[in-house]
């Protein structure tokens, strides 16, 4: 077994490059970091690191499934009315959304094994896009209506409910009245409730789809990251570790969102 | 015979701190001026110099909650209690502050604020990362003979994270402190100080302390998985490592609960969500066993490295290998299982009877490892060479100590008993012996017997056994007492007692100094080796794994060339620890290689 | 049953009559000079609980816990024993190493394995056993009614009659509640703000009380052994009795600023006196003042004097006609508090939607009574408060304030 010199000149780093007249690709040049003995060991390291977080992740969130279960347990009534409020044809639209994303995602790792460097950072955009375009559908079209009763123009949504009349943004957004004022409240009045455990539900789908949705935006700002590192050239064929890891923590928010879409959305 | 060709004979003069064969200097040589000191530490990802800055932070903030502690001993020495002075006006006595104008209410207010801040200190902030974040950071790398940990940067955001989390603390104790208890129990933590932040910025730190618990068990698990020397398979592993190992699956499986946990928490204070709140149908149970499930597992986080110390000390003291092996590894795997099956012992009072049940017979499972552990270590002294040192002494007293607090552990996980206990002054005091009969002592000693590796000096071993003394004393007669308190009746967290309950409190109060003085003896200690102490030779007590091959304080990369290891932590039977003269250590010629 | 003759030596510092019949400031006793075994264990004992246990089912779990006390100190003194004796035996001498010996032995591990776990076994199932006792009430049980509220308790009697009577402990005025001894009790307990527990140390058991749903706890008091400085009990038949036995209940999960002070006596009395006691507590008979005044002592004076005194929430004594300032920055004038309706309105809205309108330089803690008080106590209580208030139309003849309900 081969002993490791200790060069000082990492610094404990990884991502060190060669001699300045070395002109190969950054992939190519890539040494591990100077506590590994060799780039599997590193790779097989972070991959190792990366699962133990997802674990994490997972158990982060299971707390919010068992709040629902429990909840459910005990009011069921309300748990359909709630999830009644729900467009199950907006959440099918972002699971797609999500879905493409983790088939982009997966497809750039398989790009940088093998060497297409163009087509990586064009699935790497398209994820991020995916992931923005998640949020995005979110927020306009399921939060705002829900919290103050304004509506995209172009949400089909609007035809199921009485026009008001009132706009805003210059007629980009329209008012439906009675719809609002389903948002976390200070003094916890939710009028349009029937039944009186109605507020759980709502906070139970705020709750998950919130602190998802924050993963998302993390995990997107992670992709960019790569993504800035792939524009340099970084990830090829014997060095590809971050493109998988990241790829890995974006499936796990892919699959948290496919169990949350079916309790929140398509079980009444 | 050891292969490792890089054990410094630290006696010989010119071989200390900063005069490495390679004129390498140690981790702890200065690079540059104050400034860039400063910001090499800052920024550092030397496994060791973080192990020394959290050891700085615990050791600040033991302190500090050490404080808290004092003020709510002096406060318990008395009842309140109104008499009739001379003049006939009656007066309020007793209480802690006594301001004009003060009501009751508002001195029990700041005695809650008192204990919650103990609380809070003590557990987030000392004794979950205490041994691990500190010791174990320092040593891990060390032990398996790797240059650092598995993610270093992620090492320094732990750090960081760490920093942030007691700084959010410190704010909300500037802003006034909470008064909720360290367990936050809703509905009171919900409402409150309705329209303060403060709650809101204690409970965040814990969050956010919770992450570098997170990131640190992650960078220690991968680090066991994939970087030990060659050589080292798992048996061949130090019993520390395997107590961190252990450690870390637990902070990796649990801390994200007490997460999402806290963080519901937070948004009920902010957005009214009422998951915890019964008026809007919620169910205040639901967060304790939220809040246990991530709770219990914990305390084993804050035992397990301390038995990995103790193994330590009390084989390389005894120069003998430490009896049953297999059993420990595995005992610590089996402790760090159950731990996570048991936290319905905490709700006895609030659960059904199956729940209550079953977790009863379960919590009485999770004795049984640990009484394991017990036996070995003791089981270890027969037919050793026994050194008596202060490592050896916290040794001794973390086995006495502990001891007492597992076996008062079982009047309450029994069913009956515990109906009467629970939320007594008898778990105040159980938990105090486990938690700092165990945990603390296992850190001082520990900090004794790894003191001159980190730092390359020697502390003066006479002072340090006085301190250890006083420790000792002061804590017995701190908490025993209390042991008589709860079974009598008092309950805890109370800021005014009736009146029997006076004597009892008083001796309670009185040890808590003598615990203070021997732990101000230690500071000074530790504090004048650092600026007087000599210089400390790479292996002074003789022990046989790696971090006695390297020098005292050891260089940066820890080893000059990657070790090789050929034998066991503990065969001092057949092994010469390095550095260490034959002469010194002679083998007898009829002993078999293998110790059988 | 071995005979303590004792000695008392009383190592408090508490001036002694203070905590009233309660005040067992005795330490610990010395034996006679017969200084049996069993007068050890004794003593032991009540080192550890102060006396006997006075509910039935107490004296098993004592014994669990002496039982489970004697094996730890077996277990314990075993081992630190040989701790000191190998420590000593095989201290370290110059130029030798430790000896030979097997570094595991099969055998002796599994035998300390599973021989501590039978021992567990054996008493997982004692405190099961022990715990079934406490969780199941037997038929026929008094039911009675708990209220925890912060920071004060309120029970309710089988037909609706709540306590009057408070004793004097320390500063503060703690309800009693009469128990007949030897019978049942069962307690079905709820709080109305956050989570308080309920526990009688002298009975050994206590049991979380919830905001959200019904927990139970049950007991029976043994029969009382008075304590001479018994202050004697007026009787609804006139007489006067002082053969009870008082216990403290503490409360004992943590709930705010008087958690400490949320103190209560139960009254264990023969069965005959009970049902005298409870003769004179009905709330029928009284008018609305006297309603009010016993919603006042019972629900509401933990946190609000009578006479002026600042507590956690404001006086009750001169509101009517006076001005009150809230922390909005309105204000209601004296003239406006002095017009019937609009007092009793405001006095309504502040029993029933408390958090309204608070009073300036006092916090928001006070939990809703909308749903706990009916229309009759609330008209008692508006009345009450109003014969507080020196601006009271019949102010010639306004009730001084009185702190201490008759007994």
């Amino acid at each position: 077994m081969t002993t490791i010199d200790t060069q000082a000149g990492n610094g404990g780093h990884g991502t060190p490059v060669g001699a300045a007249d070395d002109s190969r690709p950054l992939h190519q040049r890539y040494k591990q970091a100077s506590h590994y003995r060799s780039k599997e060991e590193e790779f097989d390291a972070c991959k190792l690191g990366m699962w133990l977080f997802l674990t994490t992740e997972v158990l982060l969130f299971a707390g919010i499934f068992c709040a629902y279960a429990i909840f459910r347990m005990f009011y069921p009534q309300a748990f359909s009315n709630g999830s009644a409020h729900l467009d199950w044809k907006v959440g099918s639209i972002n699971t797609v959304v999500l879905l493409i994303s983790s088939y982009t995602m997966a497809t750039a790792i398989h790009n940088a094994q093998l060497n297409q460097q163009a087509k990586l950072k064009f699935n790497l955009l398209v994820t991020i896009a995916c992931g923005l375009a998640f949020v995005f559908i979110k927020v306009v079209f399921e939060y705002i209506p829900k919290w103050s009763g304004y509506f995209l123009a172009i949400d089909p949504a609007l035809s199921h409910h009485e026009k008001s009349g009132i706009t805003a943004w210059g007629g980009l957004f329209q008012f439906v009245e009675g719809y609002g004022g389903k948002r976390p409240g200070k003094w916890f009045d939710y009028p349009f409730a029937q039944d009186p455990h109605e507020p759980m539900w709502w906070s139970i789908y705020y709750s998950g789809t919130a602190i998802h949705a924050l993963h998302v935006v993390i995990g997107a700002s992670l992709i960019f990251y790569v993504y800035l590192k792939a524009r340099k050239g970084f990830y090829g064929p014997k060095h590809y570790t971050g493109v998988e890891v990241i790829g890995l923590y974006w499936h796990l928010v892919d699959l948290i969102w496919i169990f949350l879409f079916p309790l929140l959305y398509l079980v009444h | 015979m050891t292969t490792l060709d890089n054990a410094k004979l630290g006696a010989i003069p010119g071989h200390g701190p900063g005069h490495g064969h390679d004129h390498e200097g140690s981790y702890l040589t200065p690079k540059g001026g104050f400034w860039t000191t400063v910001w090499d530490w800052c920024t550092t990802i030397d496994h060791k110099k973080l192990g020394v800055m959290y050891l700085a932070s615990v050791l600040f903030l033991f302190f500090l909650g050490g404080v808290a502690a004092m003020a709510v001993r002096l406060e318990l020495l008395e009842p309140v209690r109104t008499i009739a002075g001379a003049d006939g006006v009656a007066r309020v006595t007793g209480q802690l502050f006594q301001v004009d104008g003060w009501s009751k209410e508002a001195n029990n207010n700041i005695y809650n604020r008192l204990f919650t801040l103990h609380g809070t200190i003590m557990v987030f902030m000392v004794i979950v990362p205490g041994i691990p974040s500190a010791l174990g950071n320092f040593l891990l790398p060390i032990l398996i003979g790797a240059k650092d940990v598995a993610f270093p940067r992620l090492n320094l955001l732990s750090w960081w994270v760490y920093a942030l989390g007691s700084m959010f603390a410190i704010i909300s104790i500037i802003m006034g402190g909470v008064d909720t208890g360290w367990t936050f129990y809703t509905p009171y933590s919900t409402t409150t100080d309705a329209d303060a932040m403060k709650v809101v910025y204690m409970v965040l730190a814990a969050f956010i302390l919770g992450f570098s618990s997170i990131l640190t068990g992650l960078n220690f698990v991968v680090t066991v998985h994939k970087l030990r020397a060659p050589g080292m398979g798992w048996f061949d592993m130090p019993l520390f490592v395997w107590a961190i190992y252990s450690t870390a699956i637990i902070q990796v499986l649990a801390t994200p609960v007490i997460g999402i946990t806290l963080l519901l928490l937070i948004f009920e204070r902010l957005f009214n969500v009422g998951i915890f709140d019964p008026r809007m149908g919620g169910d205040p149970v639901l967060f304790q066993h939220f809040f246990w499930f991530y709770s219990h597992p914990v305390v084993y986080v804050m035992i397990l490295p301390a038995m990995g110390i103790i193994s330590e000390i009390i084989s390389v003291h005894s120069h003998k290998k430490i009896f049953g092996y297999r059993a420990m590894a595995f005992a610590s795997l089996g402790i760090a299982a159950v731990s996570f099956v048991v936290w319905g012992h905490h709700m006895f009072a609030s659960m059904g009877e199956l729940a209550s049940t079953i977790f009863s017979a379960l919590t009485f499972l999770v004795a049984i490892p640990t009484a394991v552990k017990v036996f070995n270590w003791i089981g270890t002294l027969y037919k050793g060479s026994i050194s008596m040192n202060t490592p050896m002494l916290y040794a001794l007293i973390f086995l006495f100590l502990f001891s007492i607090g597992g076996l008062t552990g079982l009047p309450l996980g029994a069913l009956s008993t515990d109906l009467h206990l629970t939320d007594s002054y008898f778990v105040v005091a159980h938990f105090h012996y486990v938690m700092m009969g165990g945990t603390i002592m296992a850190l001082v000693g520990g900090l004794h017997h790894w003191w001159p590796k980190m730092f390359g000096k020697m502390y003066n071993e006479r002072w340090a056994m006085f301190g250890a003394v006083l420790v000792f004393i002061g804590f017995n007669i701190t908490f025993f007492t209390q042991f008589f308190l709860g079974t009598r009746g008092m309950p805890r967290r109370y800021a005014t007692y009736v009146d029997e309950f006076q004597t009892l409190h008083q001796i309670s109060t009185l040890g808590s100094f003598i615990l203070l003085v021997g732990f101000l003896v230690h500071l000074f200690t530790f504090i004048h080796s650092l600026v007087a102490g000599r210089p400390a030779p790479a292996n002074p007590w003789g022990g046989l794994s790696l971090e006695w091959t390297v020098e005292s304080p050891p260089i940066e990369h820890n080893f000059h060339k990657e070790p090789i290891v050929t034998h066991g932590p503990y065969d001092f039977d057949t092994e010469i620890p390095p550095g260490w003269d034959p002469k010194d250590y002679p083998v007898p010629p009829d002993a078999k290689p293998g110790g059988h | 049953m071995s005979l303590l003759s004792t000695v008392l030596v009383n190592l408090s510092t508490s001036a002694p009559g203070l905590s009233g019949g309660l005040a067992r400031d005795h330490f610990f006793s010395l034996s006679s000079p017969t200084l049996l075994a069993q007068g050890f264990l004794e003593w032991l004992h009540l080192l550890f609980f102060r006396e006997q246990s006075r509910g039935v089912h107490g004296n098993d779990s004592d014994e669990l816990f002496m039982d489970i006390w004697w094996l730890s100190v077996f277990f314990f003194v075993v081992l630190m024993v040989l701790m000191v004796y190998w420590t000593i035996k095989y201290r370290r001498r110059s130029g030798t190493i430790a000896q030979p010996s097997a570094s595991h032995n099969t055998p002796l591990e599994v035998a300390w394995t599973v021989i501590p776990l039978g021992i567990l076994a054996v008493i997982f199932f004692r405190g099961f056993h022990g715990y079934m006792n406490h969780a199941v009430a037997p038929a026929g049980a008094i039911e009675l009614d708990l209220q925890a509220q912060k920071w004060d308790w309120l029970v309710t009697y089988p037909d609706g009659e709540t306590s009057p009577v408070k004793k004097r402990v320390g500063d503060k005025d703690v309800p009693i509640f009469v128990v007949p001894a030897g019978v049942p009790i069962r307690m079905k307990m709820h709080s109305i703000d956050v989570i308080h527990s309920f526990w009688v140390p002298d009975f050994r058991g206590k049991f979380d009380v919830m905001p959200n749903r019904y927990t139970s706890y049950w007991f029976q008091a043994d029969q009382p052994n008075p304590d001479p400085t018994n202050v004697p009990m007026k009787l609804s038949d006139g007489t006067e009795f002082t053969a009870y036995e008082d216990h403290w209940i503490f409360c004992a999960e943590y709930c705010g600023d008087s958690h400490s002070e949320m103190t209560g006596i139960i009254r264990a009395v023969p069965e005959d006196v009970y049902k005298k006691v409870l003769k004179g507590w009905g709330t029928d008979g009284l008018s609305p003042v006297e309603l009010g005044k016993r919603m006042w002592a019972t629900r509401c004076s933990s946190c609000h004097s009578n006479d002026g005194k600042t507590g956690t929430g404001p006086t009750w004594q001169n509101i009517y006609g006076h001005e009150v300032e809230f922390t909005d920055g309105t204000k209601l004038t004296g003239e406006q508090l002095s017009d019937d309706v609009e007092y009793a309105n405001y006095l309504r809205e502040s029993i029933l939607y408390p958090s309204k309108r608070i009073v300036k330089g006092y916090p928001n803690q006070m939990a809703s009574f909308q749903g706990l008080l009916d229309e009759k106590q609330i008209v008692g209580i508006i009345a009450y408060i109003k014969t507080l208030s020196d601006k009271a139309p019949t102010a010639a003849s306004a009730v001084p304030a009185d702190t201490t309900p008759a007994q």
